[in-house]
């Protein structure tokens, strides 16, 4: 059986030429060739170019893995994978990585989606002072100094 | 969620994700990290609290167990309940936001709540039951036991909590056991009584089980 092809459309209009299996590990794009089967080409209105870019490199990366093992794969690749993940998140800006996980969001790449959560979890949050956290994600301090002593005070038994 | 518009600072990135999405990432936080969030501002410390956050974290798989302990404390002379931190250095440490909790009370652990029965309700004469969030550290006053009764025990199966204790009404000591729903948060009827059973104020699983299995 040859191997059907999809194209994909970003936001500002560029196109991408991908494989059917690669595609289809978002559960999105399935409704939209259907809603749209007399057209080829499948417009993402909410993904911009360069990052719908890296979607499908993500993408291709675990189908190919997926395709290895006939479906199922062994416990070393899954750890090369594992790596892989971790460096191409590492790899990624701020904002590169939260537009990734919008585009997870509204492409419905489970696994994409829960990467880009635990990195964000892991790498901005956790473990982090009050004001290291405001200064990473860039939250401006919205308590008066009272409502601030307050809220400390309720929570007392965790920073003492 | 308010929010305020500044040209001069750059958005957070963060904050104008949706608000499902937010949840998402905060609920792959430590639990232990949650009261530094709730500084962060009121945004986090409303979804810190929010019951979304909860039950995705149990979705997810993310629950931590906690232990607290109703410890006697000599500067307030009475019963106050204290967490393990068991950071660096462990130790108990009182948890501010709740109130005193009755002596001799008996405590049932029930997925992220305390249930607490025992003192007496000075309003109605019975005797109290109340339940803690352990999430926000309040506590929410549940409907009286039935009847007063002292030297409770009480335990959990297949979501009813089967408090057994002393009640002396009619001035006639009687054993009794009163059957709370947790899912209704309605006590049952009928309640047991019996005069001929030995109950000692030890907790006993072994014992609970066959008193309960006394019910229809």
């Amino acid at each position: 059986m040859s191997k059907k092809n999809i194209v994909l459309k970003s936001s500002n209009g560029i196109i991408f030429e991908v494989e059917e299996a690669v595609a289809l590990q978002s559960e999105t794009i399935p409704y939209m060739i259907e809603d749209d089967c007399a057209n080829d080409t499948i417009p993402l209105a909410n993904v911009t170019g360069d990052i719908l870019a890296l979607v499908i490199e993500y993408c291709k990366k675990h189908v190919v893995v997926a395709d290895g093992d006939g479906g199922g794969s062994s416990s070393s690749s899954q750890e090369d994978l594992k790596n892989w993940d971790a460096q191409f998140m590492n790899d990624l800006d701020q904002s590169k990585i939260f537009n990734l996980l919008l585009a997870a969001d509204f492409l419905n790449i489970k696994t994409l989606f829960d990467l880009t959560c635990q990195f964000v979890a892991d790498t901005m949050i956790k473990g982090k002072s009050v004001e290291e956290v405001r200064r990473t994600l860039n939250i401006e301090k919205d308590y008066t100094s009272e409502e601030e002593a307050k809220a400390r005070q309720e929570n007392e038994w965790a920073f003492k | 969620m308010i929010r305020r518009s500044n040209f001069l600072e750059p958005p957070s990135l963060m904050t104008s994700l949706p608000e499902d999405i937010m949840v998402d990432i905060l609920a792959r936080v430590p639990r232990c990290d949650y009261p530094v969030l709730s500084l962060v501002s009121k945004h986090f410390r409303s979804l810190v609290a929010s019951p979304e956050i909860y039950e995705r974290r149990s979705l997810l798989g993310c629950t931590e167990h906690y232990l607290y302990v109703p410890l006697y404390n000599i500067k307030t002379s009475d019963f106050r309940l204290y967490i393990l931190r068991r950071k660096a250095n462990s130790r108990f440490v009182l948890i501010p936001s709740l109130p005193a909790l009755p002596p001799g009370g008996s405590f049932v652990a029930v997925g992220s709540r305390i249930y607490v029965f025992g003192g007496i309700n000075n309003v109605n004469r019975k005797t109290s039951a109340l339940t803690i969030d352990c999430r926000s550290h309040t506590v929410r006053p549940l409907p009286s036991v039935p009847m007063i009764i002292s030297h409770t025990i009480a335990d959990m199966i297949d979501g009813r909590i089967y408090v057994i204790g002393n009640s002396y009404c009619d001035d006639d000591p009687k054993k009794v056991m009163e059957v709370f729903n947790t899912e209704t948060q309605k006590w049952e009827e009928p309640r047991v009584i019996k005069a001929d059973i030995h109950l000692s104020a030890t907790k006993d699983e072994t014992f609970l089980h066959s008193f309960a299995n006394l019910l229809p």
